[in-house]
């Protein structure tokens, strides 16, 4: 995008946010729409292409996005806000699943010790990441499952980094850590990610 | 700095775009050297544009819409706009359709028998569920709504019998007046439209809609007049779920009901939805008064929200009809832990329950082939019949966040194949199975209740759960499929 795109698209965000925050409802669909997709597929990455889930996180977001714009100051980037809140909720989300998981026991015997099952949110969640998953490329299947798998702090700021395109300031912003820890972090998380996906990635097994 | 140590370092600049022109040359010397870390830096470079790849997922539809509805409610607007209805064929719409009218035919019956025609179940409920006395709101009331005759019993957690609690003038209820008044007539082509403002919840947390319902899982048609024939009910309701609505039903439940938010439904403490059967296609939903059908059909769709619930568990209303007969075998629950069913038709489960209730408190004999059967109490509950309807009731004070939890488990399941042995005993077809869940179809909805009956007793909520995926009703000549996932 160029600079020129980049500064319109902000001024019209600007404009937008202004009127929504007035209770301008069209503003508010035209704001948050914009804002959609990035706060979809944060989530969907965070819970291992959980379809299911992240519609759910998203909405949570949308909607307490919706409720409390007024009260946004702009102190900080919006897109700061919007991630931040996305990753909150996605931490919400796993651990109120989690929870639920507990409770149940599989009812494949195939599936015990099973190294390469799925997360554990993905079993929870009976419909998430199933219906649309013979939709969605294997592989990319298999790469949200692995960033799933991540521990949180590298997760985040891979997801940021590299699906959402953030830069080391704005990571740091998001998630108030110093650039120096962003970094740090995205280059183990890399390292991480990359063991992870060793087994299908080209080469990838020759270093680990 | 070791050549490892300087690889990563370049990987990252190039991975930055920072790589100089100096740089660049070291780092392709340095891979061309070492295949190694250039198989590496090979994998590194496809895992990144892999991720970069998944900036392509778009949200589903419908999530703004429902945010800014749940944000910035209008003021509650009850038009009858004339709006030519949209041209577009519902798989579902027959079947739900006729499973929307059945609620609302059996009601409307309740209503014109009963001689309170301009009652909503829910202003039934709401005032009937007043607690007149410590006695009263202790017990448990069981009401058969027959044809001519209201026949009342009344029995407290003892199994006393008592007067009936429905009979008299109603008491002023608060769930009716949150609905608004649907028109008296409409004509062909017309799009009755309801709009609820939901903002008035005191509850910290609602439940919105959290997606645009899947028509394969329930669809329901509201007064979709100019594309019915003969035999399609006049009145549907166009539906969104709304995915946390039973983990919520404390002071309110609420749901957004409707085509891109047309319709609003509040269920208030106190208030009752009642949901139809498949089987009241053999009714006249037309007999109702249009106002009637069109509240019963706010309410119903509550409950159908409910029924599609993923956090619903154990998921459907096929298996509350037998989970209500294994609570009322613990009165003592009761006072804690009630629950409403409103059975429009003939079930099977029914008639299950029905001999339970009547083993169970002897005199009292439970007949509801053709009733109304309310059973409530304090606390939010839903239950249902596989071929009748499903209530769902938000009583005063009730404060549950959770509902009927199922009874014990008798054993578990332990293979796949115990769970496909059990439905091709109830006429169920392996659609598929996958590693991640059992997909079977029923022939009818009856059929697939009676495995959820049996399935409920020999898997128990407490070791492992089933989960209704999808539920399609009378679709595709009749199929009811039930995808059952693996919980792990």
């Amino acid at each position: 995008m160029s600079d020129s795109q980049e500064r319109s698209e902000q001024e019209q965000e600007a404009r937008l946010l202004s009127a929504a925050q007035s209770g301008d409802r069209a503003a508010m669909e035209r704001l948050l729409s914009m804002h959609q997709d990035r706060i979809y597929r944060t989530a969907l990455s965070y819970l291992g292409g959980n379809e299911e889930g992240a519609t759910e996180v998203a909405q949570d977001v949308l909607i307490s996005v919706a409720r409390n714009l007024a009260g946004f100051r702009g102190d900080s980037r919006l897109t700061t806000w919007l991630y931040r809140m996305t990753v909150n909720y996605a931490k919400n989300y796993l651990a109120a699943r989690q929870r639920r998981t507990a409770r149940f026991v599989s009812l494949d015997p195939t599936a015990a010790g099973d190294e390469d099952a799925p997360p554990v949110i993905q079993a929870a969640d009976p419909r998430g990441n199933t219906r649309d998953r013979a939709a969605a490329s294997e592989m990319q299947s298999i790469l949200q499952q692995r960033i799933a798998q991540l521990p949180e702090d590298f997760r985040t700021v891979m997801i940021l980094r590299f699906v959402e395109d953030q830069s080391y300031e704005e990571i740091g912003e998001t998630l108030s850590i110093p650039v120096g820890t962003v970094k740090s972090r995205i280059n183990r998380g890399r390292a991480e990610l990359r063991r992870l996906m060793a087994d299908v990635l080209p080469g990838g097994e020759s270093h680990e | 700095m070791s050549n490892r140590e300087r690889f990563e370092e370049l990987l990252t600049a190039e991975m930055d775009g920072e790589l100089s022109p100096a740089e660049l040359l070291e780092f392709e010397a340095m891979l061309a050297a070492d295949p190694e870390l250039a198989a590496e830096a090979a994998a590194e470079r496809e895992m990144i544009a892999m991720m970069a790849g998944l900036r392509d997922f778009k949200a589903p539809p419908g999530l703004v819409k429902t945010a800014v509805n749940a944000a910035m409610p209008g003021a509650i607007v009850v038009p009858i706009t004339e709006v030519a209805t949209p041209k577009r064929r519902l798989p579902m719409a027959l079947t739900a359709a006729a499973a929307c009218v059945a609620a609302v035919v059996a009601v409307g019956t309740y209503f014109v028998e009963g001689g309170r025609e301009s009652e909503s179940p829910a202003s039934r409920m709401m005032a009937d569920s007043a607690p007149e006395s410590k006695a009263k709101q202790d017990a448990l009331y069981l009401e058969t709504g027959e044809k001519g005759a209201v026949t009342s019993m009344f029995f407290d957690s003892s199994g006393a019998a008592g007067p009936d609690p429905f009979v008299g003038p109603p008491s002023p209820a608060a769930a009716p007046s949150l609905i608004p008044a649907a028109p008296q007539a409409i004509s062909e082509g017309d799009v009755y439209r309801l709009r609820q403002d939901i903002a008035d919840s005191k509850q910290e947390k609602v439940a919105p809609a959290r997606r645009e319902a899947k028509e394969a899982e329930w669809s329901m048609r509201s007064l979709n007049t100019a594309e019915r024939d003969a035999s399609t009910p006049a009145l549907t309701v166009d539906t969104l779920q709304s995915a946390e609505t039973n983990e919520l039903a404390g002071a309110a439940v609420e749901s957004q009901l409707g085509i891109s938010g047309d319709l609003v439904a509040n269920q208030p403490s106190g208030s009752v939805g009642s949901g139809g059967g498949s089987s009241v296609a053999t009714s006249q939903p037309d007999d109702l008064p249009l106002p009637d059908r069109a509240t019963v059909a706010i309410l119903m769709s509550t409950v159908q929200t409910e029924l599609v619930a993923d956090t619903w568990n154990p998921t459907t209303a096929l298996r509350y009809m037998p989970a209500a007969a294994t609570e009322l075998a613990d009165a003592a629950t009761l006072p804690t832990h009630r629950f409403a069913i409103f059975r429009t038709l003939q079930s099977a489960n029914a008639d299950r329950l029905a001999n339970d209730l009547n083993q169970r408190f002897p005199g009292a004999a439970v007949d509801f082939s053709d009733h109304v059967l309310v059973i409530y109490g304090q606390t939010a509950a839903v239950a249902g019949g596989d071929d009748g309807g499903f209530v769902s009731g938000s009583v005063p004070g009730s404060t549950g966040s959770e509902f009927y939890p199922g009874p014990a488990p008798v054993r578990e399941i332990k293979s796949l194949d115990e769970v496909e042995g059990v439905a091709t005993e109830y006429g169920a077809t392996l659609a598929s199975r996958r590693s991640d869940a059992l997909v079977l179809t029923f022939q009818s909805s009856g059929e697939a209740g009676e495995f959820l009956t049996v399935a409920e007793r020999l898997i128990g909520s407490g070791a492992t759960s089933l989960w209704m995926e999808r539920i399609e009703l009378l679709t595709s000549g009749g199929t009811v499929t039930l995808t059952i996932p693996l919980q792990q």
